[in-house]
């Protein structure tokens, strides 16, 4: 008889491994960027917008506001806002201007704040150096769980099932 | 003796009265032996008499000479008997002279005086004419043989029997009419008549103007020579001169009108009519308003309905030095031009008829050529932000001096739960008194915009006194901060406050916000001394602000917050002026880290320092360190349930009322339509799961914020808050 129970055990864990992969998740935290940036070694002139991308797809952008600043660290002050919706929270963040790639990537940390100085080259379509967060804790990474949710069917299986084992341990 | 001589004497005296009788009555038979008859003793003129003598027996006939006051009438002598006419007016004495047969010296007959009336004339002439106009005058009755000659005082004449006469000049005329026949009888008759001025004019529009109104030149065109004028030209101005110039401040029509005078006449003829000051030019538009330089400006003119078959070509002078350029397809135009730098161009629009080269408009308007801004979402309100209900403050958007942040897009919310208004600036009226939060966001093509000022406006009870104020509220718990709101009426232009606690804590501003720390059931004594130029010229009464004993859960609530990220609300509303993220967040080190909140359709949202936060809100909060962050409620009297609508998918949520209470009741609210309740254990810093189906004994906390997944739509309220 406990092979059988452990059997079903192993089918109600597995379905609602399933329900659960279905469902959506909680959206992560968007990350921030601000710092200093140049274009081909020049403050960045104000009008410019910057934009960022997670795996080529535009997560966010800032117009350059004040000479060679993107952004600023006081409280109130606009950041880059990187925020892609409830799609992965890993990933590497690449920083444009007009087209041309900056030479620091961030390694995206969903609720993270960080100073980035960027140097854009005219040419350049990819970065050189990749900075990873500093202190910044990641939540979203590292919570259980982060991104999962239920359906109400679940119980319902689950009491299903047990009824079943509970019949068949009566024959 | 004496009664003898008496006798004598009266005797005399007798006798003499016989003698003279007797010798008149001699006389009479002896002189007057033949009487003369007329058969009447007065006519008419031209009237006739019959005379007769009446016993011509002892009277030799042809001897009869007929005497007509003293005239002989040698036509009738020798004859006993005539029937004579009498020509002229007056009382004539008739007698005849005769001889008699046997005696020599002859006689005369008895003289008859007989009276010849004078005729009856009457006319008919007005009291008063006005000057031009065709007057009549008519003789009424006009005796038969007789003429009239009308002599109308100003060097005219008629003999018509009804006659017509003009003057030409105002002022009293003398009229004569003189009545005359073939016998040289005249008579004349005197009448006045007052002819009164004309008041006549015509108008001539010199300059029309939608903005500035227009400018008519009224001209007087009275006939004859007048001394006076009143013009009144509808708009409740009036003129002495002559022909004078007036301005309309605004355009429309008018009924205007002019009395004249002339020696003490006054003119009563109507001659009220409209002046119409209306643009052939009825509508500007210039697309973009407020063009950038080197970018191509459309100019669309309309023409008003009563001149599209007048106005043939426009004019456009763009005010740049550019050459003028013509419009002539009717019956509205339109054209372009580009300015090529920022300055302010006056756009000259010249409307003209057909054939003519005489303007019918002149219209200039003002057109800013600036680089455009993002728009200002700063805003005043005029006069003033503090009045008492209702109150009226109408709202108007600061622009820099350029204009060029000038918003295209506007969208105002007063804070009083009336509806948006999409006006540039609106004027609003707040009903009730309170202290009002406004939202203005704005927009034009380089962005949108938006400002919130919290407790902007405030509005008071009406004064009782010249220098009052009103307290909100006036009930408050330890910490919670009260609006007062000068509402003097007394010119002051400096205020001093007294809020009766601790004098370092008094105050100079015109509307203080003040937080008493301390309860005071008996309350707080505060009084508002005003000043003018730093005379003190009013005091206010006292009035008690009660601080109550804070209970159990009224006690100064704070959010907790831990290193790192954490994911709060507030329990109840908060006070106005301490429910703003930069006043909540102001003592907390975020470490360059964002304010975030989030919406399942919109996503993540950066809360700005102005944003409210609102019960049944969450917001994702970063701190450095442990921090309290201090709460303030909102005075429980003025609470209003708030609700929170839910959309499906991720919602984040606060925990509602001071207390911990079960999840089951607070979201029994949405009847299931949920799936999973997250909360974020911040020592643990992890999220932890409380699922529908297994919510056992598990607790929503107050100041906590959570992620629900909800399956559609759903409303959650307030509970827990009284």
């Amino acid at each position: 008889m406990r092979p059988l129970i452990n059997r079903y055990i192993l089918c109600i864990a597995i379905l609602s491994i399933v329900f659960l992969q279905i469902s959506s998740a909680i959206p992560p935290l968007p990350s921030e960027f601000y710092g200093n940036i140049q274009i081909d070694e020049k403050p960045a002139q104000v009008g410019l917008m910057v934009i960022a991308k997670l795996d080529n797809k535009e997560c966010g952008n800032i117009t350059v506001k004040k000479e060679g600043i993107y952004g600023g660290e006081s409280t109130f002050d606009q950041r880059l806002i990187v925020s892609c919706g409830d799609v992965p929270v890993s990933g590497t963040v690449t920083f444009w201007v007009n087209g041309n790639c900056a030479d620091k990537a961030a390694v995206l940390s969903a609720g993270s704040s960080q100073k980035i100085d960027l140097n854009v080259r005219t040419g350049n379509k990819a970065p050189s150096i990749v900075v990873t967060p500093g202190e910044n804790e990641n939540i979203f990474s590292n919570s259980v769980p982060t991104k999962k949710a239920t359906f109400t069917v679940i119980p319902i299986i689950v009491s299903i099932l047990l009824i079943c084992i509970f019949m068949r341990r009566k024959l | 003796m004496r009664k003898t001589v008496a006798r004598t004497g009266y005797n005399d005296i007798l006798n003499i009265l016989i003698l003279i009788t007797l010798a008149s009555l001699f006389i009479i038979i002896n002189g007057n032996a033949v009487s003369l008859f007329a058969d009447n003793l007065s006519t008419d003129l031209h009237g006739t008499v019959n005379f007769k003598i009446q016993d011509m027996s002892d009277i030799e006939e042809k001897s009869i000479i007929w005497f007509f006051d003293g005239h002989v009438d040698v036509n009738n002598n020798g004859k006993s008997s005539l029937d004579y006419v009498f020509n002229h007016p007056g009382d004539y004495s008739v007698l005849a002279r005769y001889k008699a047969k046997n005696d020599e010296k002859g006689g005369e007959t008895n003289a008859i005086r007989i009276h010849v009336n004078s005729p009856q004339f009457k006319l008919l002439v007005p009291d008063s004419t006005t000057l031009i106009s065709n007057t009549k005058f008519t003789a009424l009755s006009l005796p038969q043989g007789f003429n009239i000659a009308w002599d109308f005082g100003d060097g005219s004449f008629a003999k018509e029997t009804v006659a017509s006469h003009s003057y030409i000049k105002p002022g009293i005329y003398s009229i004569n009419a003189t009545f005359y026949d073939i016998f040289n009888n005249e008579f004349m008759l005197s009448r006045q008549i007052k002819v009164y001025p004309l008041a006549k004019w015509y108008e001539k529009i010199l300059s029309v103007n939608s903005t500035s109104g227009g400018q008519v030149k009224f001209i007087d065109d009275s006939p004859g020579s007048v001394s006076g004028w009143l013009w009144n030209f509808g708009d409740g101005e009036s003129s002495t001169e002559k022909s004078p110039v007036h301005t309309y401040k605004r355009l429309g029509t008018y009924s205007a009108s002019l009395i004249v005078t002339k020696d003490g006449l006054t003119s009563t003829n109507e001659n009220e009519k409209n002046v119409v000051i209306f643009n052939s030019i009825e509508e500007i538009n210039v697309n973009p308003v407020q063009p950038e330089p080197n970018t191509p400006v459309t100019v669309s003119v309309d023409i008003a309905d009563d001149y599209k078959d007048k106005v043939n070509y426009i004019r456009y002078q763009w005010g740049d030095s550019s050459p003028d350029e013509y419009g002539t397809q009717g019956p509205d135009f339109q054209s372009s031009h580009t300015y090529n730098w920022e300055a302010i161009f006056t756009l000259t629009i010249v409307s003209y008829a057909v054939g003519s080269s005489d303007p019918i408009d002149i219209v200039k308007i003002p057109i800013k050529v600036y680089k455009k801004t993002t728009p200002s979402s700063d805003f005043e309100a005029i006069p003033k932000q503090n009045g008492v209900a209702p109150f009226p403050v109408k709202f108007k958007v600061k622009l820099d001096e350029k204009g060029s942040n000038l918003p295209t897009g506007y969208v105002w919310n007063f804070g009083d739960g009336s509806s948006l208004s999409s006006e540039a600036s609106p004027l609003h009226t707040y009903e009730k008194l309170g202290v009002y939060t406004v939202d203005l966001w704005t927009t034009n093509e380089k962005g949108n915009s938006n400002t919130t000022k919290n407790g902007f406006i405030l509005v008071g009870d009406p004064p009782n006194n010249p220098c009052d104020f009103t307290a909100i509220p006036d009930t408050v718990y330890p910490g919670e901060p009260v609006q007062f709101i000068d509402t003097s009426i007394a010119e002051h232009n400096s205020n001093y406050w007294s809020f009766g606690d601790s004098s370092e804590d008094n105050s100079n501003e015109m509307n203080p916000i003040h937080v008493y720390k301390s309860a005071n059931p008996e309350g707080y004594n505060v009084y508002l001394n005003i000043y003018k130029d730093g005379r003190i010229v009013g005091t206010s009464p006292i009035k008690k602000i009660i601080v109550k004993q804070r209970e159990k859960n009224d006690s100064n609530f704070y959010l907790l917050l831990k290193p790192g990220w954490n994911l709060v609300s507030t329990p109840l509303k908060l006070a106005k002026g301490f429910d703003n993220i930069e006043r909540l967040f102001k003592n907390t080190d975020m470490e360059s880290h964002s304010v975030f909140q989030y919406n399942p359709v919109t996503g993540w949202k950066v809360m700005k320092g102005t944003d409210i936060l609102h019960p049944l809100d969450a917001v994702w909060v970063y701190s450095n360190t442990t921090t309290n962050v201090d709460l303030y409620f909102e005075n429980r009297q003025n609470i209003i349930q708030t609700d929170k609508n839910l959309t499906e998918g991720w919602n984040m949520i606060g925990a509602s009322g001071v207390e911990s209470f079960s999840v089951t009741d607070f979201l029994s609210q949405l009847q299931g339509n949920w799936t999973t309740l997250y909360y974020f254990d911040a020592d643990k810093r992890a999220f932890q799961a409380i699922l529908k189906n297994s919510i056992g004994n598990a607790k929503v906390n107050p100041g906590e914020g959570y992620w629900i997944y909800a399956n559609g739509q759903g409303t959650i309220k307030e509970i827990n808050i009284t």
